[in-house]
């Protein structure tokens, strides 16, 4: 399993959050067009490895971030709050969620009309 | 073949309980404090023309071995830890081995081997977030503290 198959699995596993967006609709980073609002994109962003004098350990800690594409501002804060409830604690597999950051917004889209919320993540795992 | 510097990484630890020694490795290593000597210092001044105050070298203290570990506090996975536990409670006086390299090929390492006893083991957790690691220390208790030219590792 890769770090976002887990948090793939995590997030389209809460009821709370498929019923603002439909599982189909939470997605890893792609070549995703013309999807409707709302939607979630994510993906890992930083690695900080943990090097012994016998090579690296197993034991990683991720920077993973979640984007959240809404039509309202209301909308984007009420997915972004499902998204680092949904999230955060400890997984079935052993991987430690900690909520790094936000949610906030990156501001409205103009191109798009969409409004942008990120949540920042960092995940303890082995993956 | 230091010259242009050899990075810290490859650092080994190993102690034996026997002798003739058999070097158990202690695994993943994040931090090592070697020992050194420290001498005390004896004033040998005596009334006269100089201005300068002398010393002679005095009894000498080794200072103490720091290990710091990425921590697994399952005996199962990680024996040595648990061993060294054991050891602390005993006051066991074991053989120790530390290896630096000494080329960035880690084919070569200086070592330098005393006796000791555990003298501290404790667990770190820290914050949640944070990794588990578990710091030990060596005090001295010996006759010798032996440092060898660089050759091949004995620690596996």
């Amino acid at each position: 399993m890769t770090i976002t198959e887990a948090v793939q699995s995590r997030l389209v596993a809460n009821t709370t959050l498929t019923a603002l967006v439909p599982a189909t609709r939470i997605m890893a980073s792609g070549e995703h067009q013309n999807v409707a609002r709302p939607y979630i994109v994510h993906f890992p962003v930083s690695v900080s490895p943990i090097q012994t004098h016998t090579g690296l350990a197993a034991l990683k800690m991720r920077g993973y971030q979640v984007s959240v594409f809404a039509s309202t501002y209301a909308s984007g804060e009420q997915i972004s709050d499902a998204v680092r409830d949904a999230l955060i604690g400890v997984t079935t597999a052993g991987v430690h969620i900690f909520l790094e950051g936000g949610p906030f917004t990156l501001g409205r889209e103009p191109e798009t009309d969409t409004e942008h919320f990120v949540v920042n993540f960092l995940i303890g795992c082995d993956l | 073949m230091a010259t242009g510097g050899v990075l810290s990484n490859g650092v080994k630890v190993g102690y034996s309980a026997s002798s003739p020694v058999a070097w158990t490795s202690v695994g993943q290593i994040l931090k090592v404090e070697i020992p050194g000597l420290e001498p005390e210092e004896v004033e040998t001044t005596v009334h006269g023309t100089s201005n300068f105050r002398r010393f002679m070298r005095g009894m000498i203290d080794v200072t103490e071995l720091t290990v710091t570990c990425l921590g697994d506090l399952d005996e199962g996975t990680s024996v040595a830890y648990d061993a060294l536990f054991d050891y602390q409670a005993a006051g066991t006086t074991l053989y120790w081995r530390v290896e630096v390299p000494v080329n960035r090929t880690q084919t070569e390492y200086t070592a330098f081997e005393f006796q000791g006893w555990v003298k501290n083991w404790r667990p770190i957790t820290g914050e949640p977030g944070s990794r588990q690691e578990l710091e030990f220390s060596v005090r001295f208790d010996g006759t010798s503290f032996s440092k060898y030219e660089a050759g091949a590792s004995a620690i596996s």
